[in-house]
């Protein structure tokens, strides 16, 4: 008789599946392709060169060999003479950006994008594809469609346009209300970037047409649901709060299921009963 | 491998929730805040999961959905130039609330990790596209 516990004999367990709720909003940018690409980087490209704008950065050497540790005092006048050795002879500038007023006309870098865009203050929005991960730009597909500003994902913009400004990688290049110098540029680039599709802040636009007319039923239905509409309640200006949701569209459920690791190390368990002599 | 009705029903009912406090953020933040605590008590009560892209866009504090748009500011910290926490530090983004004022972190992974089985999913949400 073989005991129960026995290693042959243990049965294997059944994998238990988990499910979870999934998100079923997936947002993807719409890449620019083709001669529209072409265009866009070609008619950047000038109009940087044309404007002159680019960052000039003394290089700064962080290396400090534990061999050569020396006091501070000797470090300063050291480093004060490394940077005279190794600014670039032909410009003689102070470090920073040649044209400071050309430089406030564009918002560079994600986070000065994201403000901008919160603050409602860029007429375009031009992303790059080789963002990685790709979640470092997702958050601004659904924030530029809530600002109805024009976004487009172009796959070199960071290759082209960093070089040009002397920057390590551009990301996200935005173009501020007031950008006179890109004025004409912005205008030839607009036409060419595909509308971005967010169902939901795409409705606030046609809310105030439908207001005009009649409510719906799937409109109230969902005001009954929110206690808008009680009849109960006297509100005089219910009529102008009441939810115009007649051209919603829910997404099905979505689940993901979870597999646990099949080949996890798992931890030797623990003898619970002792041997009694 | 069908999932037992009694959860499908109350997934779908997180799923409409969700999706509806979408639809009326815009109109309303506070009953979006309603249905998006709604969906987190049932989901407590009932023991059922969600995926890490729909915590993150839920406040711990205040239950309010946290979109780009409207309601959540997200921002990216760390990396090489930037100022904060003396150098950087991990390369992570930074989700604020509105209207409670919390913020949340989630760090970036820079590589990732080998799988052995294709099929030993852990339900996160790796970067994909790294190169």
């Amino acid at each position: 008789v073989v005991q129960k516990g026995t290693p042959t004999l243990r049965k294997a367990k059944k994998v238990a599946v988990k499910t979870c709720l999934d998100n079923p909003f997936v947002f993807e940018w719409k890449t620019i392709d083709g001669e529209d690409l072409q265009f866009i980087l070609h008619t950047l490209e000038e109009r940087i060169r044309d404007v002159g704008l680019k960052k000039v950065e003394t290089p700064r050497r962080k290396k400090r060999s534990p061999a050569k540790i020396q006091p501070e005092g000797h470090f300063d006048a050291s480093s004060a003479q490394l940077s005279r050795e190794e600014a670039p002879g032909g410009l003689g500038q102070t470090a920073g950006w040649t044209d400071i007023g050309i430089r406030r006309q564009l918002a560079i870098g994600v986070n000065e994008v994201t403000k901008a865009l919160e603050r409602n203050q860029l007429l375009l929005l031009l992303v790059c594809k080789s963002a990685s991960p790709a979640l470092l730009t997702t958050h601004l597909i659904q924030l530029s469609a809530s600002r109805a500003t024009p976004a487009g994902q172009v796959p070199r913009l960071s290759q082209t346009v960093a070089p040009l400004l002397g920057l390590a990688s551009t990301l996200a290049l935005g173009f501020k209300k007031q950008a006179d110098a890109f004025s004409e540029a912005v205008e030839a680039i607009i036409p060419k970037i595909p509308a971005l599709e967010v169902p939901w802040f795409q409705g606030t636009s046609e809310e105030p047409m439908a207001q005009v007319q009649s409510d719906s039923s799937e409109g109230k239905e969902l005001a009954v649901a929110s206690g808008d509409e009680l009849p109960s309640q006297k509100r005089k200006h219910a009529e102008s709060h009441q939810l115009q949701l007649s051209h919603v569209a829910l997404q099905p459920l979505k689940i993901k299921k979870l597999v646990p690791n099949p080949n996890k190390t798992k931890k030797p368990p623990r003898r619970k009963k002792k041997a009694l002599s | 491998m069908a999932a037992p009705v009694r959860d499908r029903e109350a997934l779908q009912r997180l799923n409409f929730l969700f999706q509806a406090a979408h639809w009326v953020l815009p109109h309303s933040p506070a009953l979006a805040r309603f249905y998006c605590s709604t969906q987190r008590g049932a989901a407590r009560r009932l023991v059922l999961r969600m995926a890490p892209s729909v915590k993150r866009l839920l406040c711990r504090r205040c239950c309010s959905l946290l979109l780009p748009g409207a309601g959540g500011c997200q921002r990216l910290r760390g990396g090489e130039g930037d100022p904060q926490k003396g150098g950087g530090g991990q390369p992570r983004t930074v989700i604020g609330c509105w209207s409670c004022g919390r913020t949340r972190r989630f760090l970036f992974r820079r590589e990732p990790r080998p799988r052995a089985t294709p099929t030993g999913q852990r339900g996160w949400d790796e970067p994909k596209g790294w190169g």
